[in-house]
């Protein structure tokens, strides 16, 4: 069982499934609920990649975080595809915070 | 008739009228959308989904956002005098050099933001919380203007 996304106890450094991890963000913030969803969903094989691709360019996650992050945790291949999008700032998962409040949207 | 997209999923909001300015627009989902430099002053924007919004240097004066999820949204120069933001979700939101003169964030909820050189002026804090990471201009005290810092 992988270990759970530690919702709002900030940056994800210490999470060993991100140790090492060769992508970087470009947002500076994550919902941690979300990803906990995520996580279950990915665990318990009820997680369909169709339209959910994570897109990334050269080594930034452009979208997807939390589709990301969630897979490393739940120790699944995240299905990526490439893009173009210009990123204008990154920040590694030892800085990225894990806000502890369930952001509104679906996956 | 006025069509804005989203940058990634390519989804597309089409708004019955000639300008955005005072837009009925709450609920809407516009995460990703791009919205830089647009005149939403006025707008009805409560509890829209503007997660990674781009709305730099974008007019929101007098705009309501109240319940609105703004993280990770950039607001690096955009005009929010006299906005509401009521309980907004400013995690990782970027308000750098933004005019939030007057402003109301009672309740907001504020992580890992950066107000670095924005005006907040009179700016109303009450009820609001935020965290050690947030940057605030140089010299503003947010609990003076009635924030709680919650790590």
């Amino acid at each position: 069982m992988p270990n759970p996304c530690p919702t709002g106890r900030g940056a994800l450094g210490g999470v060993p499934e991100l140790a090492g991890d060769p992508f970087l963000a470009r947002q500076p913030a994550v919902s941690g609920p979300k990803i906990d969803e995520m996580v279950v969903l990915m665990v318990s094989g009820r997680w369909d990649w169709t339209g959910r691709e994570v897109t990334y360019n050269g080594n930034v996650i452009v979208d997807g975080h939390h589709r990301y992050v969630a897979a490393r945790l739940a120790r699944v291949e995240a299905v990526m595809v490439p893009s173009n999008e210009p990123v204008a700032r990154t920040f590694g998962w030892e800085r990225l915070f894990v806000d502890a409040v369930r952001w509104p949207g679906g996956y | 008739m006025i069509q804005i997209a989203s940058k990634v999923t390519g989804k597309t909001l089409s708004v019955d009228a000639d300008t955005l300015e005072g837009v009925e627009l709450s609920g809407a989902n516009l995460h990703r959308f791009d919205l830089h430099g647009v005149n939403l002053r006025g707008a009805h924007l409560c509890g829209v989904d503007a997660r990674n919004v781009a709305l730099q240097n974008a007019d929101l004066r007098g705009a309501n956002l109240r319940g609105a999820c703004l993280a990770n949204a950039f607001l690096d120069g955009a005009r929010l005098s006299g906005a509401l933001l009521d309980g907004a979700i400013l995690s990782g939101a970027s308000f750098v050099g933004a005019c939030l003169d007057h402003a109301s964030l009672r309740g907001a909820h504020i992580r890992v933001a950066d107000f670095s050189g924005a005006d907040l002026a009179e700016v109303r804090l009450s009820g609001a919380t935020y965290d050690a990471a947030t940057l605030w201009p140089a010299g503003f005290d947010p609990a003076a203007h009635g924030a709680t810092i919650e790590e």
